[in-house]
């Protein structure tokens, strides 16, 4: 019998339910996070516009650099204030 | 927490249970009746039974074990329980389960349960053969003594071998002394006692002589035996490794056939003599050496006949296989990683590939016995935790780094370089999350400075990137395999890199301070002198810079900050033997070619903005004024490579300063 050592850590990922999908955004606060890529602006700008148009209240969020996962502190700020969060990869 | 003697559980097998039942809290022990349980399943009472996850599964494994260590043994009180059961009626599945239940119950009365500090219990089995420093570690204690008075020669911490009555001690010289290394001394001091009393061994006090029959020395002290068991004034009690019937003639011989005292008192060379004093260890000699003998015995004219002193052998404890076995069985427990068992088909090889803990490359299965080797490498407790590693942010032991490190193919004083390596990537300043997932190719390259480097004999010249360097190879791949396996960075899931870069696999490297014009880059980097260390940079492709024309400084860093000044982001600046020797010869510090290619590489903002046609380049909002190619000291320097060749090379960076990495460096602690 051969036995060897895990080199993993051993842990099974948690697993976390996904909210159900509004069907509609109207009237819907929906957050903007802007992930500090060159011209993600611009295409935030843009779904902005779109999104007021369509009744939404809207919120802009921006991370302090690309390269890290979001500070915990806003991402809960998006959670408590917004029911839909947009994040956008631009370049 | 220890089994009383004579609980009856298995022929030899307590050793083993202990070994299990040691990781128990014995206050969750006494409420959970000791862990292991096999419960009903409900659709078919009388045949079915469904694994109860609740239980320990270490002990349930040893209880298993004892079982059927005891269905063996014909006439053994366990088989005699099981042919009962099985002509009561039951399956012998069954007769087998009520032999484990039974074995359970004697367990649970021979356990003595103690309010004394269960360090002292667990202790026992958490002894450490010998304080195994790497090598390279025993060589910097040497110069240590040698050069003491040395500013930063000063911050090894060193333990070392005595045979004073407390087992081991440490000398801890310095400054640096640091908390887990007192607290593992005095765990090895108190260990001989507990585990002598924990084995149920209680050397008799007197003196204790370990033998083999096949040992020639071992039997030209047979008189010299006979004599002391004779004449001594103290009792003397012979323990033979490998033949009860030797020495023959003397009273008080116990045959060691398990090698367990020979293994607890530490021999390696037989014939050992060793004192005893109220149960703990006062002075030893190895061999035949007539003037010692008779110094610890007291007697005069010891071996009249004999030569003054003769070598001796080897223990059978250090013959290689039985080493490992020993290792295995009294340190084995210690380790608290899964044990994953291999099938008789699986290929061990294809078995670590497909587990997925492989990069690609084979990998050496990490068997109990490699990783205890690797631990060996280090003097920090298994347990200790290293680091959080990213993306999941898993805390890893120094068991865990050296799992991967026997991976990765490392050797033991590899280890004490891979921790800081592990250390370094984990921190906030460099980043390793964001490295990992970016779709850039870069990934962490190693550069190792310091003593450390010739003692493991790592590659600094010829090829220093390429391959052909075991601890070049292997050191920077132990990282990236802790990162995939333990922090569960994989390329496609977090890893994003739309190149990637070989250097992905390993980019560990030695710097040239031998031959270097300049102080070394832990130096630069604020640590003293000869101390080890490891900086980490984020680092992808390389690119050669030829220059073979220049022979004054001022022209070869013009020629650098042409090719600087085409990569994107951070870079290392590794320079060659052949264009050292130039600045050398100008008088060049680090520091003036540093300055230098910072006035060569500033340039105005509407040169580095949307030129020759190009849409790529600097965001308006800087404006016009000049400006620093590296504002956060992201250019760092090195040296290293062949001694031929007028070229340098610039290892291209990644995102620098807090917006991305920022190149870390860790001291190596052996």
């Amino acid at each position: 019998m051969r036995t060897v050592l895990d080199p993993t850590a051993e842990l099974s990922p948690a697993a976390q339910e996904i909210q159900p999908r509004p069907t509609s955004l109207a009237g819907k606060v929906v957050g903007l996070l802007d992930i500090s890529k060159p011209r993600g602006d611009v295409f935030l700008d843009r779904l902005e516009q779109q999104l007021v148009r369509r009744g939404c209240q809207v919120r802009r969020y921006t991370k302090p650099t690309f390269t890290k996962p979001a500070p915990i502190d806003l991402r809960q700020e998006i959670a408590v204030h917004c029911d839909v969060v947009i994040e956008a990869l631009a370049d | 927490m220890w089994l009383k003697r004579g609980s009856r559980i298995g022929t030899g097998n307590q050793e083993c249970v202990i070994a299990k039942i040691k990781p128990v809290d014995p206050v969750t022990a006494a409420r959970h009746d000791l862990g292991p349980r096999a419960s009903r399943g409900s659709a078919s009472p009388q045949r079915t039974r469904r694994l109860n996850r609740r239980g320990n599964r270490q002990l349930n494994h040893a209880i298993h074990i004892a079982a059927v260590t005891q269905l063996r043994h014909a006439h053994s009180d366990g088989r005699v329980y099981f042919n009962r059961k099985v002509a009561e009626g039951k399956t012998k599945k069954e007769a087998l389960r009520s032999l484990k239940r039974r074995s359970l119950r004697r367990l649970g009365q021979s356990v003595s349960v103690t309010s004394s500090p269960t360090r002292t219990a667990p202790g026992v089995w958490t002894v450490a053969q010998t304080p195994k420093v790497a090598l390279w570690w025993r060589a910097s204690a040497l110069k240590t003594s040698r050069s003491r008075s040395k500013p930063g020669c000063s911050r090894v911490t060193i333990v070392q071998r005595s045979h004073g009555a407390a087992g081991w001690t440490a000398a801890v010289p310095t400054r640096t002394a640091r908390p887990h290394h007192a607290s593992s001394a005095q765990r090895m001091a108190l260990s001989f006692g507990s585990m002598a009393l924990a084995e149920g061994i209680k050397l008799q006090d007197g003196l204790v002589a370990v033998v083999k029959r096949d040992c020639p020395t071992c039997a030209t002290v047979v008189p010299v035996l006979a004599q002391l068991a004779t004449e001594g004034a103290e009792p003397l009690t012979v323990y033979t490794q490998d033949d009860p019937t030797f020495p023959p003639g003397i009273d008080g011989v116990v045959y060691d056939r398990d090698l367990t005292v020979s293994w607890l008192l530490k021999v390696d060379t037989v014939p050992t003599l060793v004192r005893i004093r109220d149960g703990a260890e006062t002075a030893r000699t190895v061999g035949w050496d007539r003037g010692r003998w008779e110094e610890l015995s007291g007697l005069k004219q010891l071996g009249p006949g004999l030569p003054p002193h003769r070598p001796g052998c080897g223990s059978r404890t250090t013959e290689p296989s039985v080493a490992e076995e020993l290792d295995v069985r009294f340190r084995g427990p210690n380790l608290r990683s899964r044990r994953v068992v291999l099938s008789e088909l699986e290929d061990e090889m294809e078995a670590m590939w497909d587990r997925g803990w492989s990069d690609g490359l084979p990998v050496v299965p990490p068997t109990e016995a490699r990783v205890l080797a690797m631990l060996d490498g280090t003097t920090r407790e298994p347990d200790e935790v290293v680091a959080t590693v990213p993306p999941n942010l898993v805390p890893v032991t120094v068991e865990k780094v050296a799992i991967n490190a026997v991976l990765a193919g490392c050797r033991p004083e590899y280890l004490p370089v891979v921790l800081a390596a592990v250390d370094a990537a984990c921190t906030d300043e460099f980043n390793m999350h964001g490295l990992l997932a970016t779709t850039w190719s870069a990934g962490p390259v190693v550069v190792v400075n310091g003593p450390v480097t010739r003692f493991i004999g790592m590659n600094s010249g010829v090829n220093v990137f390429g391959p052909g360097n075991r601890a070049n190879a292997t050191i920077g791949r132990a990282l990236q395999l802790v990162i995939r396996n333990v922090g569960g960075g994989r390329p496609g899931q977090v890893d994003r890199a739309v190149f990637g870069t070989p250097g992905k696999y390993s980019f560990c490297f030695a710097e040239d301070q031998a031959g270097s014009p300049w102080e070394p880059m832990s130096v630069e980097r604020g640590l003293p002198a000869e101390t080890s260390a490891v900086t980490l940079f984020a680092g992808g492709g390389v690119r050669g810079i030829v220059d073979q024309q220049s022979r004054s400084p001022e022209s070869l860093a013009r020629s650098y900050a042409l090719a600087l000044g085409g990569v994107g982001f951070d870079a290392m600046l590794v320079v060659s033997p052949d264009h050292g020797r130039v600045f050398r010869d100008g008088g060049w510090t680090k520091a003036r070619l540093r300055y230098e290619l910072d006035e060569l590489l500033a340039r105005p903002g509407p040169e580095l903005r949307s030129v020759g046609g190009i849409a790529e380049g600097i965001p308006e909002h800087l404006g016009d004024k000049r400006l620093p190619k590296y504002p956060e000291s992201g250019l760092l320097l090195a040296y290293a490579g062949g001694r031929a060749g007028l070229f340098s090379a610039v290892i291209e960076g990644w995102v620098g300063g807090r917006r991305g990495s920022i190149p870390v460096t860790k001291e190596v602690v052996p």
